[in-house]
């Protein structure tokens, strides 16, 4: 065998260290050094409390389960991750494994009586949940991870407030801390809420949450509320539902009887007339009310008619095999939902079937055209006028409108 | 230590001293300290699993919750079990590659003593929410640094050894395990935020960059630089080609290293990045080919001996686990299986099939052949041995087999459009339970080998004898 000479052995060695040393160059320092995503506008820092929060959520291994990112797949999630979300993340918490539900977007969906109660006993509220119970976190560590949960995602730290027209949706008010000292609390406001999304959809930088092409607009403002939202509406009637953080369908239904500005909400029929109106102002009306409501279709039909049938009547292919079927929207209790009690529902889905709450995938214009057309299935007991139309594919703007619906640009990565 | 048996003024100073420098003994403590944490390791990811399908069993008990648990079980497996067993084994394998002595028996030992007392503030650290919450990383600062130091001083005694020695030829071992030592305190540098931080998304680049390299510049060089040791020491074939452990061990610094970014291939990193990551990942395939393609043909003629050799049937059982593993990640890390399969329990199943069933064997393989050879005494128990064997082979496979269906079902389901816990709450259950079994099996296994381990080196007396060894034969020139 051949001897072989030590030395031979230092140019292979210095070879393979330069490899390495280029590697980790390419893949650690160059990222390092270009990819600094810059500050987001519309994103606040974390206040003291929520911070705190942060490091209980760490050191409970919480990330262990729970992801910090909304994939593009991930459709159900709502606004998919951007770089600049992670800005004042001082560490990162992306997470490996989703043994539980991704909490990228978890702010303002739930009170936080909600979070409280699902972190000490995570089964009383939904049974086979394989979460840990924190019973043992102090009062402290338990508010200070709420406030955490509170100010992840669109209806975080990143949302804008439409009634103070702040960048935040919370109210950043003084409390005393756990040392004493005052510091900033967020006190939240969210969940499902017409009026509030409907405020938000008005609201500037609104392109920035949602790629959408649908447009919320004064025309379908109007062919959902029967007039000027502002006409009929008091500040006091907005706050009146915009407090109402968890509303519930009683609770929103008793505020209308309370409130006579929620009370005198008129609401557009989609009915078909009988005669088709002769005057030139009742036909474009109708034409309208039809465009607005065939363009909920395109929605219909990619995301609901696989159970809810094409036609609405509940009778769509995976509906079959569903304990609860699907429901039917030619039943007459349809004819008279409202607005309001539409976009409840479909933003919030039906616990205990298979109904998602579409709020986390719809955004809220999106959602609104879809009562455009829901109201007009239910009031129509199936797509009457409609049939004649093309429907519209799901994600283009309708025909008619392109010149006044611009696309959003997508944003990048 | 005989020759100190006579003496009886010594201070406590010259016993400790003594202690320290029996010849041997670092690489047996190293064993020892090994199988040691292994059990704690394993007995860890049991109340981890059982907790995943009970959630109520331990309620209250900040210490023992799931959340600190799993980091625990990570870390005692990685750092405890898995790299003190390989570097005890180092300590036999490159002084006898080398023909020399170790380079300094009293640093290695000092090193054991430093090590374990990481391992330890490490559970105490972990278990009490010291962390710092990126995986593989989590511990903190304060145990980062004497983790590097004791990294420093292994250089120390591995080159040592290497340039002392009389051998001139380097074997591929001593490459393997040489260059390990200088490529890992780096990668454990950038990862740890030791000197190198970055805040926002870009921490989870260079989180993963450790995350992926501490299994590809660490476990992965360890437990392959000793199987090209063992396999053809304990078959006595030469190794079937040079040229082809050339390019193995060429390539698997070039592509392992950048394959970090895999593991977030859906997040809002680079695109260039991911694409880096991607193609490595797929010329992984290279390394592990030459490497495997190398043993393989290396056992020619020798399968037979997997039935009576222990030591051996690890490390076989040990390298078809890893053409599994490295078969399934190049293909999981590419962008179309990545976007179906990320965040399921496919992942935690590749995880265990890459740590436990590769390395894991790979570190219980060289313990039944290492600690005789140290240590001077004959296995207590050849049945111990094979039912920990077959326990812990039983164990794995279920393990893997359970993870991996369960991630499917996860897959699916969220494909469909299914909530994570809808889809996670009462399906999974079962396959959780098993997964659990499968931990009490290896546990069980972990036992037997600790007691089996006792009983060897403390429970008789009598020196290592050639003719009653027939499963660890001596022999064979590498």
């Amino acid at each position: 065998m051949n001897q072989v000479n030590r030395t031979n052995y230092i140019f292979p060695a210095i070879g393979m260290g330069l490899i390495l040393s280029a590697i980790i160059f390419v893949v650690v320092l160059i990222p390092r050094w270009t990819f600094r995503p810059p500050q987001p506008k519309d994103l606040r820092d974390y206040t003291a409390q929520e911070l705190r929060g942060r490091v209980v959520y760490t050191r409970e291994g919480c990330f262990y389960c729970h992801s910090m990112v909304s994939r593009p797949q991930d459709w159900d999630h709502g606004t998919k991750s951007k770089a600049s979300d992670y800005y004042y993340d001082e560490w990162h918490l992306l997470g490996s494994e989703r043994s539980g539900p991704d909490l990228s977007q978890i702010g303002g969906k739930f009170p936080d009586e909600y979070h409280i109660q699902h972190h000490k006993q995570p089964r009383s509220l939904k049974p086979g949940s394989i979460m840990p119970n924190y019973e043992y976190l102090s009062n402290q560590d338990m508010s200070d991870l709420t406030a955490y949960m509170q100010s992840l995602g669109s209806n975080g730290r990143r949302a804008l407030n439409p009634i103070t027209g702040e960048l935040q949706w919370a109210e950043l008010v003084d409390a005393k801390g756990p040392t004493g000292e005052i510091e900033k609390v967020a006190v939240w406001k969210g969940g499902v809420n017409f009026v509030a999304d409907r405020n938000r959809i008005a609201s500037e930088n609104y392109d920035q949450h949602y790629e959408t092409p649908y447009k919320y607009t004064a025309e379908v403002e109007e062919l959902l509320l029967g007039t000027s939202h502002e006409a009929q509406l008091s500040k006091g009637a907005v706050q009146a539902v915009a407090t109402a953080n968890f509303p519930t369908e009683e609770a929103l239904r008793k505020a209308r009887m309370e409130n006579p500005d929620l009370r005198a909400w008129t609401e557009v029929s989609y009915k078909e007339p009988d005669k088709t109106p002769t005057d030139i102002v009742g036909l474009a009306s109708l034409q309208k009310r039809r465009t607005i409501a065939n363009q909920g279709r395109g929605i219909y039909n990619q995301k609901c008619s696989s159970c809810h049938g094409l036609e609405g009547n509940g009778r769509g292919w995976a509906s079959a095999s569903m304990t609860k079927r699907a429901a039917n929207f030619w039943e007459d209790k349809f004819e008279n939902y409202r607005t309001d009690t539409w976009y409840w529902r479909i933003s919030r889905g039906v616990p205990g079937t298979q109904m998602p709450r579409w709020e986390f995938n719809l955004s809220p214009e999106q959602r609104l055209y879809l009562v455009a057309f829901m109201k007009y299935v239910g009031q129509n007991k199936g797509l009457g006028a409609l049939k004649g139309m093309e429907a519209p594919v799901y994600g283009l703007p309708p025909s008619s409108a392109k010149t006044t619906i611009p696309s959003s640009p997508q944003p990048s990565n | 230590m005989n020759e100190n048996a006579g003496k009886v003024s010594l201070s406590w100073v010259d016993r400790f001293q003594d202690w320290l420098s029996i010849e041997g003994s670092a690489s047996t403590r190293f064993l020892v300290s090994g199988a040691l944490w292994g059990l704690v390791g394993t007995t860890l990811g049991l109340l981890a699993a059982v907790e995943y399908w009970a959630p109520d069993l331990v309620r209250g008990v900040a210490q023992l919750s799931f959340g600190r648990i799993r980091p625990t079980h990570i870390n005692v497996v990685a750092f405890g079990f898995i790299s003190m067993a390989t570097v005890g084994a180092n300590f036999f394998v490159i002084p006898e590659l080398c023909r020399t002595k170790l380079y300094s028996e009293k640093t290695a030992n000092l090193l054991m003593l430093a090590w374990n007392a990481v391992i330890v503030l490490g559970i105490f650290a972990l278990t009490n929410g010291y962390t710092e919450g990126r995986e593989y990383a989590e511990l903190p600062w304060w145990l980062d640094i004497p983790l590097f130091m004791a990294l420093l001083l292994y250089i120390v005694i591995i080159w040592g050894t290497v340039l002392n020695r009389q051998e001139k030829q380097l074997y591929v071992t001593v490459w393997y395990v040489a260059g390990t030592t200088l490529w890992f305190p780096v990668v454990y540098l950038i990862g740890n935020k030791i000197f190198f931080s970055v805040t926002g998304i870009g921490d989870s680049i260079a989180n993963w960059f450790y995350g992926h390299n501490i299994l590809g510049l660490w476990f992965t060089t360890n437990g392959i630089g000793l199987t090209y040791y063992f396999l053809p020491k304990i078959t006595k074939n030469p190794l079937y080609s040079h040229l082809l452990s050339i390019v193995g061990f060429s390539t698997i610094a070039m592509f392992y290293t950048p394959t970090g970014t895999h593991h977030l291939l859906q997040s809002p990193v680079p695109e260039w990045l991911k694409a880096v990551a991607v193609i490595s990942s797929v010329m992984l395939l290279i390394p592990v080919m030459s490497v495997l393609v190398n043993f393989f043909l290396t056992m020619k003629g020798k399968w037979n001996m997997v039935a009576t050799n222990i030591p051996l049937r690890f490390f076989i059982t040990a390298m078809w686990f890893y053409l599994l593993t490295c078969f399934t990640g190049p293909f999981q890390a590419t962008r179309w299986i990545n976007w179906y399969l990320h965040f399921t329990h496919w992942v935690v199943g590749h995880a265990h099939f890459a740590l436990l069933g590769t390395f894991g064997f790979v570190a219980w393989g060289a313990i039944y052949y290492v600690l005789p050879r140290v240590s001077g005494k004959q296995w207590y128990s050849r049945r111990l041995a094979t039912a920990h064997y077959w326990l812990t082979l039983t164990g794995v496979i279920i393990m893997i087999s359970a993870l991996t269906v369960a991630g499917l079902y996860q897959a699916a389901a969220w494909e469909e459009g299914q909530a994570v816990y809808r889809a996670g709450a009462y399906v999974l259950s079962p396959f959780m339970a098993a997964r659990a079994f499968s931990g009490l099996l290896i546990v069980v296994g972990q036992i037997l080998l600790f007691f089996n381990m006792y009983k060897t080196l403390f429970g008789q007396e009598g020196s290592l004898d050639e003719s009653t060894e027939p499963d660890v034969p001596i022999g064979g020139k590498a």
